[in-house]
């Protein structure tokens, strides 16, 4: 198959190398010097890239890659876990989606037990907040769902 | 000079405050050395945004002792398991890990660490050395240089991915100077690359970009991996006191070794590039050169675990002189720091050398202070250190992917870095996956605003004609070298080792 993995990111890098070229043209000369001295040569050398993985594809067309599909189907999880947690942090705010994701990773992906996976969120959520909110005095974003809802509630 | 020197050292010993700070940045640095999973890069990415604020030398403190010790602390795992922690403990595996198959575990690691500690210290005194040396020749680089320097550090840096790796790494390094380039462009006052988004005004957080490119790739593939990386009983990993000193004392009785490979190791670690991998096996080999006896390499010579363990340490010192007065960093390791040190407001250049010696000399002094206090905590608990190999890779993922999260958004207070973080992952993870190198990136990002005043400046003052200036002829000459093995190598690479 010649789009294995090594293909299809090479393709991605040169999308968007050449998209941030093409968008530096509409800028005027003095602005897109630098995206142009540094987009080209890296066009030219992706492109010698792909060369040489559809070369490497091209051999090792055939090749059986083993636990292709497993790898492939755990890349997917836990890409999921992560896209799962900003989504949550931005629908939910820092201090209701990074306890839940916690938990939820450590009972269902780390197989940990009930009163560990607990014991473990209760110490994180103390030190994040103690660090981040007491002590860095930040803001942690609200979440816009939270927000919404604190808003409804407070009206 | 000498008050400068010394007035350093008082200070960092007599203030509490940094003393202080060292010893939490030397149990994290060992904590991270010990663990599977996260490695010295990883750390220093994810302690940039509790050190954001901080003043310049606090936080460089901080962050340079982290980095520097977590080598010594790497090799518990390659002695007793006989799994490297990263590239730079895989010689000691060659030796270490018969010493421990044969009962000796406990020799083999008062050895490396000691050495690795007298490494450290002795690659930091060849970097102090060094400055007198380098002042003048610093200080004749001029903008045209400075630029080609940044092209120059990609381009080097792209050799620590090796062979058919080069290429990937000027691409991702370019790619790293063009994510510079989003935002308001200086000259101009045009924005680039932002559509609707004012957050973006002020260019991609680098906080954000390190952890997406670093930290959290490295999460998701210790997830898909899975497991712990001991397959070795608690029982087999108890080492006792007496064995340890036995160690410490072979660093001493082969103390001629101890300065040779410290000095090999520090030089090479100067050459932007060659990384610490290097330094550890050309050392290891070294050794094995000049030993009368060399047939008992790799059957668990302690000579064998010296050798690598000091070269891999001193090399820090070394790597630190072109990060600081070049701003090219000599390690993948030393590009994050690198951005560290801009968020910090340190700007590596001449200038460290004429106003900021200080800095300079704190710097060289944490990494003295912070390997005698690894080695000093770690020989008192290399018994109980070893347990931590054995904490499971899927416990620490959770735990580190929301240090991520909060990072990228403690930074700038702005929930669009999230965004921008997952976006920026999915691109990092896929040059984990596809093998392609990501430290290129790091120095392109950190070093593409510095290029491009640079560029300009050099355009205003010389036109095109800086191109002929001798320095800058020396350094295209170096690109063009360096640019065309690498598509050279490539081509000629077999196409199966690619496949494999």
């Amino acid at each position: 198959m010649l789009l294995n993995r090594r293909v299809a990111f090479t393709l991605v890098m040169l999308a968007i190398l050449v998209a941030m070229v093409g968008m530096a043209a509409q800028y005027p000369p003095d602005a897109r010097f630098m995206p142009w001295v540094v987009g080209i040569p890296a066009i030219a050398l992706c492109l010698l890239q792909l060369g040489r993985d559809l070369r490497a594809a091209r051999h090792a067309a055939g090749e059986a890659q083993e636990g292709e599909g497993s790898t492939l189907r755990r890349e997917a999880a836990m890409g999921g876990y992560f896209l799962g947690l900003v989504g949550g942090i931005l629908l939910f705010g820092f201090l209701l989606a990074v306890p839940v994701f916690i938990l939820v990773f450590l009972r269902h992906w780390a197989r940990a037990s009930w009163p560990l996976a607990l014991g473990l969120v209760a110490a994180a959520a103390v030190v994040y907040y103690l660090v981040f909110v007491q002590g860095l005095n930040v803001a942690l974003h609200q979440g816009f769902v939270t927000q919404y809802v604190l808003e409804r509630s407070s009206e | 000079m000498l008050e400068t020197i010394f007035g350093t050292l008082y200070t960092l010993l007599s203030t509490p405050y940094y003393m202080g700070l060292m010893l939490i940045a030397v149990l994290i640095g060992i904590w991270v050395g010990l663990t599977p999973g996260i490695g010295g890069k990883l750390s220093i990415a994810l302690a940039i945004p509790f050190v954001f604020g901080w003043e310049a030398i606090p936080g460089a403190i901080f962050l340079l002792t982290m980095h520097a010790v977590n080598g010594t602390s790497g090799q518990i795992s390659s002695i007793m398991f006989g799994v490297p922690g990263d590239g730079d403990d895989a010689a000691t595996v060659l030796d270490g890990y018969p010493m421990a198959k044969r009962g000796e575990a406990g020799r083999a690691l008062g050895a490396s660490m000691t050495a690795s500690g007298v490494g450290g210290i002795i690659g930091a005194i060849v970097f102090a050395l060094m400055i007198p040396v380098l002042e003048p020749v610093v200080l004749a680089f001029s903008p045209a240089e400075f630029f080609l320097l940044a092209l120059l550090g990609i381009t080097f840096i792209a050799f620590l991915a090796g062979g058919g790796g080069m290429l990937k790494g000027i691409v991702v390094g370019l790619f790293g100077m063009m994510l510079a380039t989003v935002g308001m462009d200086p000259q101009t006052g045009t924005a680039r690359f932002v559509g609707e988004q004012i957050f973006l005004w002020d260019g991609i957080s680098l906080v954000t970009a390190v952890l997406a490119i670093f930290a959290v790739p490295e999460m998701i593939a210790l997830g898909v991996k899975g497991g712990s990386i001991s397959a070795v009983s608690m029982q087999a990993a108890k080492v006792s006191y007496r064995q340890l000193l036995g160690g410490v004392l072979e660093v001493p009785r082969h103390w001629w070794l101890v300065i040779r490979t410290s000095v090999i190791g520090a030089v090479i670690g100067m050459i932007p590039g060659l990384g610490g991998s290097a330094a550890a096996w050309f050392c290891y080999g070294h050794a094995v050169q000049t030993s009368k006896t060399p047939e008992r390499f790799g059957k668990g010579a302690v000579e064998g675990v010296i050798a690598p363990e000091t070269a891999s340490n001193a090399k820090e010192g070394g790597s630190l002189l072109p990060t600081l007065f070049f701003g090219i960093p000599g390690s993948s390791g030393m590009a994050i720091l690198l951005g560290a040190f801009l968020i910090l407001g340190i700007q590596p250049g001449p200038t460290l050398i004429t106003d900021n010696l200080n800095l300079v000399w704190m710097l060289i002094w944490a990494l003295v202070v912070g390997n005698v206090m690894a080695v000093a905590i770690l020989l008192v608990f290399a018994r109980w250190a070893a347990i931590l190999t054995f904490v499971r890779g899927e416990f620490l993922i959770p735990f580190v992917l929301t240090m991520c999260v909060f990072g990228a958004f403690v930074n700038e207070a702005q929930w669009q870095n999230l965004v921008v973080l997952a976006l920026l992952s999915a691109i990092g993870y896929g040059l984990l996956s596809a093998d392609w190198p990501r430290a290129p990136f790091a120095i392109g990002l950190v070093l593409g605003g510095i290029a491009e005043e640079s560029l300009h400046k050099a355009l205003a003052l010389w036109g095109l004609e800086f191109f002929l200036r001798p320095l800058s002829l020396v350094l295209i000459g170096l690109i063009a070298l360096t640019v065309g093995w690498a598509i050279y190598s490539g081509w000629r690479r077999p196409v199966a080792s690619q496949t494999a």
